[in-house]
């Protein structure tokens, strides 16, 4: 069959054909969908990039997907009312991934498409970050099968406990106790239950606002249990009334979040790097030079930033014209970073990745979510790595050639890596008495491991320091970059 | 204020066809939710007398 990504929602069912990305639609569904998307709040959503656009696949286009391998199983598990095609985008991240500056984007506009779509009719059925992917750092609201039609006298929000659990608590958990996205996403689907937040909570703490109303009352709520006529429908015969209640919802939803939204300005070991480095400032020109020089030679169209801190080097392939995915195993500067391209619209991906431990596959059978080292491989025609490969080797005690190897995979084009030798004053730091390990590390013999795999353009020494700066480039015939 | 009606009319779906639930919606949160949603239910009127006394008021300025 082929491999299904999105099984959840009982109206269809998300799948990658090739590059493709399309969706079965009930028939029932699609009776709903299809005037979503021609109403005017959809038209404008998707003109603004905030909702994936989408296309219904013509009779020809549906015939040539019967015939392909693994559809006919699909389409005896789910009944195809139509297959809807979405606009791509190029690289799924995942909330685990995320600083929480960019989980609180998600939630914003989670909030504000969840209120606008209410004047077409319409509500979200669900309200969880996998909802939402970035594109570069844009948001953008890809489960179009999270819309249906509401009764126009329902004053209830039924998605609202989820995106509590899935935004709210964990923003909350972030500001109060430095929880990050990953220790909550890497374990839970569905994020927080307040129960697990209450735990957390002192005995002061859980009669205070915010936690009084975000945690401490649904908890005692819930120990109370409950008549299950709360779960049926409760419906007002004044839809002015309903409707007032719903935005009221909203707003306080949105307030509520704003409240927990991430603050700039916490310092980490790295997060001013830039600054406090000892580059001197001809030496950083100079790197600046040598890696602008070779991203306007070779202009590649997707760029890796390994290891890419504050984003400077992220910003030169972007002014390049590249499309950057940058990752760093600093929350801070990735949160730094996502500000910055955010506010400047700048197309750079910035993401919470630690190279020597990335996320791995996750889901049911391990196929939902992809690894990163999956979506990254083949997807990107240059990759950088400036002022990392030391951390590796000393550090992470990764093998040089198995560091090689990796970058070797992921780009398709060319590598631009920093060589550190091992006399460098913070090669000397990391290592803490432990040179000996790395006797052997010299240029010449990161030339050699280099020749197995590169081919090496060009090479700068930084003056009076103990770093290279290398241009290699794939050995053998370039691969088309995974569009 | 306050209609309860429950049709099962069709399987997984609600009232004149609308559909149930799909996520969970926790059980505290949505009594939680519903405690509000009352509360400010009766605010709804309240906001609808003060505006229909605000109206009388300005008429009245105005023809005086």
């Amino acid at each position: 069959m082929l491999p299904v990504s999105s099984f959840r929602d009982p109206d269809g069912c998300c799948f990658a054909w090739g590059k493709r990305i399309l969706r079965v639609v009930d028939p029932d569904a699609l009776a709903e969908i299809e005037p979503f998307l021609a109403s005017g709040t959809a038209v404008q959503f998707v003109a603004r990039q905030q909702l994936v656009a989408t296309r219904k696949l013509d009779s020809g286009e549906l015939d040539e997907l019967r015939q392909a391998e693994g559809f006919e199983e699909l389409a005896r598990r789910y009944e195809v009312g139509a297959v809807l095609e979405h606009e791509r985008v190029d690289f799924p991240s995942y909330p685990y991934e995320w600083p929480p500056e960019m989980l609180y984007a998600a939630a914003m506009l989670t909030l504000d498409l969840g209120q606008a779509c209410l004047a077409e009719g319409y509500g979200l059925k669900d309200a969880t970050p996998y909802n939402v992917l970035f594109r570069g750092s844009k948001p953008v609201f890809i489960d179009l099968l999270s819309f249906e039609r509401r009764h126009p006298g329902d004053p209830v929000w039924k998605p609202h406990a989820q995106f509590c659990r899935t935004f709210l608590l964990p923003l909350l958990a972030y500001k109060h106790w430095g929880v990050r996205p990953a220790d909550v996403f890497t374990k839970r689907r569905d994020g927080f239950e307040t129960n697990e937040v209450y735990r957390f909570c002192g005995p002061l703490r859980k009669f205070l606002p915010p936690f009084l109303m975000q945690v401490s009352l649904p908890t005692w709520l819930s120990r109370k249990g409950a008549d299950k006529s709360i779960y049926r429908e409760h419906i007002l015969q004044n839809h002015e009334q309903a409707r007032f209640i719903l935005d009221s919802l909203f707003n306080r939803l949105r307030r509520a979040l704003q409240r927990v939204e991430p603050k700039p300005g916490r310092r980490t070991v790295w997060s001013d790097y830039t600054d406090s480095c000892s580059y001197t400032e001809a030496n950083f020109s100079a790197k600046e030079e040598f890696v602008s020089a070779a991203l306007a030679e070779f202009k590649p169209s997707r760029v890796l930033d390994i290891g890419c801190n504050t984003g400077h080097f992220s910003d030169l392939a972007v002014r390049a014209g590249a499309q950057v995915v940058a990752i760093d195993s600093d929350l801070s500067c990735v949160g730094t970073l996502w500000r910055q391209a955010h506010e400047q619209n700048r197309s750079i991906l910035p993401l919470v990745v630690d190279l020597c431990r990335p996320s791995a596959a996750k889901g049911w059978r391990n196929r939902e979510c992809t690894s990163f080292l999956e979506r990254a491989t083949g997807a990107f025609d240059a990759v950088l790595m400036l002022a990392v490969l030391h951390h590796l080797l000393v550090t992470e005690r990764i093998p040089l050639d198995e560091v090689l190897d990796l970058a070797a995979e992921l780009t398709t084009g060319v590598l631009i890596i920093e060589f550190v030798e091992t006399g460098d004053e913070m090669f000397q730091t990391i290592a803490r008495g432990r040179e000996h390990l790395h006797a052997d590390l010299t240029p010449a013999t990161f030339e050699a491991a280099c020749r197995q795999r590169f081919q090496i353009v060009r090479a700068k020494q930084l003056d009076g320091t103990h770093r290279r700066l290398y241009l290699l480039k794939k050995a053998g015939p370039k691969e088309s970059v995974a569009a | 204020m306050w209609v309860l009606t429950f049709t099962p009319s069709q399987e997984g779906k609600g009232l004149a066809g609308y559909p149930l639930a799909y996520v969970d919606p926790g059980t505290g949160q949505l009594i939680l939710q519903m405690a509000v949603a009352a509360c400010v239910g009766a605010l709804f009127y309240l906001k609808r007398i003060r505006v229909f006394f605000r109206k009388l008021v300005d008429k009245w300025f105005k023809k005086h």
